[in-house]
C-alpha cells in the first residue's frame, strides 16, 4: 500500500466515524426524553412552608446547575471513543502499513545480480 | 441496544472495514532472467550497445524504462562485451533483474530492448516473458532476448515495437 492509498484511506475512516457520530447522536434524542431544568429557589405555592422563608441564610442557597439528563459530552465513554478516533486516525496517517521490499542483494541466488527495482523501494 | 452499545458497534465496524481493506503488503518478487539467444549472430551480439527493461501490467506499462546496470552501475551491455564472460567468450547471459511488486493479482510483463550501439533508436534484439503475480513467493522468470526481424531485407534489424515504451 502506497503512501497516499494510506491517506485516502485515513480520511476515509475519518469520514466513516465522522458518520457514526452523526447518526447516534438521534438515537439517543429518541431513546430518552428530555426534562426541562426546574429552578429550585422559585417559590411557588405548593412549596413546603420552611422553604418559603427566604429571609434565613439555609433558604437562598441556590443549587448548582443539574441535568436530569446530561448532555453527551458529559459523558466518559464520548471522550473515550474520541480519544480512541483520533489516536487510530494519528497512528493511520503517521506509521505505514507496509514494510520496504527486501533489498537487492538479497533476494536469491544470482549469478550476474543486476540493479533491482520495483514497490516498495 | 442502550446508546453507547450502538456506538461501540457503529466503531467497531468502521474498524473493522478499515483494518479489511488494509491488511499487509506480501511482495511477490521476480527474478528476471536474462539471456540472449545463442543462434545470434556475433556482429549483432556485438553490437548491442545497451539495455533498456520495461515492466508491464497486461499490457499497460508501470515503471519507466530503466537501464540493466549491474550492482556497482557498471552497464549491464556494452559493445563487445555483451553476453560474454570476463575473458569476452560469449556466455549469452546477462544477468538477473529484481523486480518487487505489491500487487495481489495480475500478470507482469518484461520487456528487455536491446539497442544498437551506433544507432541509439535502433532496438535489433529484444524479448519478452511475464508471470503471474503470487505474493510472498520469489518467481524466476526466463527471458530470452532474440533477434528482431529484417523489415528491409538489405537493412538492418527493427522490433516493430521498441518505441511505444516510455523511458
Amino acid at each position: 500500500m502506497t503512501r497516499s492509498s494510506l491517506r485516502i484511506r485515513t480520511v476515509c475512516f475519518g469520514v466513516i466515524a465522522a458518520l457514526a457520530f452523526a447518526t447516534a447522536v438521534p438515537a439517543w434524542a429518541q431513546e430518552e426524553p428530555s426534562s426541562e431544568y426546574v429552578d429550585p429557589t422559585i417559590v411557588k405555592d405548593e412549596t413546603p412552608e420552611g422553604v418559603k422563608n427566604l429571609g434565613t441564610e439555609q433558604a437562598v442557597t441556590k443549587k448548582q446547575w443539574e441535568y436530569a439528563n446530561p448532555p453527551v459530552y458529559k459523558k466518559w465513554w464520548f471522550w473515550a471513543i474520541t480519544a480512541v478516533v483520533t489516536a487510530t486516525v494519528i497512528t493511520l496517517a503517521v506509521v505505514p502499513l507496509t514494510s520496504s521490499a527486501r533489498s537487492c542483494t538479497t533476494t536469491g541466488p544470482r549469478l550476474i545480480p543486476l540493479n533491482c527495482y520495483g514497490d516498495g523501494r | 441496544m442502550t446508546s453507547l452499545q450502538r456506538v461501540v458497534c457503529l466503531i467497531g465496524s468502521a474498524a473493522a472495514l478499515l483494518l479489511s481493506a488494509g491488511g499487509c503488503t506480501d511482495y511477490t518478487y521476480f527474478n528476471v532472467d536474462i539471456t540472449i539467444d545463442p543462434t545470434i549472430s556475433d556482429q549483432t551480439r556485438r553490437e548491442v550497445g545497451s539495455c533498456r527493461i520495461y515492466v508491464l501490467e497486461g499490457s499497460r506499462q508501470i515503471e519507466p524504462g530503466h537501464e540493466l546496470t549491474k550492482l556497482d552501475g557498471v552497464p549491464a551491455c556494452k559493445s563487445y562485451t555483451t553476453g560474454t564472460d570476463d575473458y569476452g567468450n560469449p556466455t549469452y547471459e546477462v544477468g538477473t533483474m529484481d523486480y518487487s511488486s505489491a500487487r495481489s493479482s495480475g500478470t507482469i510483463n518484461f520487456v528487455v530492448n536491446m539497442i544498437e550501439v551506433n544507432s541509439p533508436n535502433a532496438v535489433t534484439v529484444q524479448g519478452s516473458a511475464g508471470a503471474n503475480v503470487a505474493p510472498g513467493q520469489v518467481i524466476t522468470v526466463p527471458l530470452k532476448a532474440k533477434t528482431c526481424p529484417r523489415t528491409d531485407p538489405a537493412g538492418p534489424t527493427a522490433c516493430p515495437d521498441a518505441t511505444q515504451y516510455l523511458d
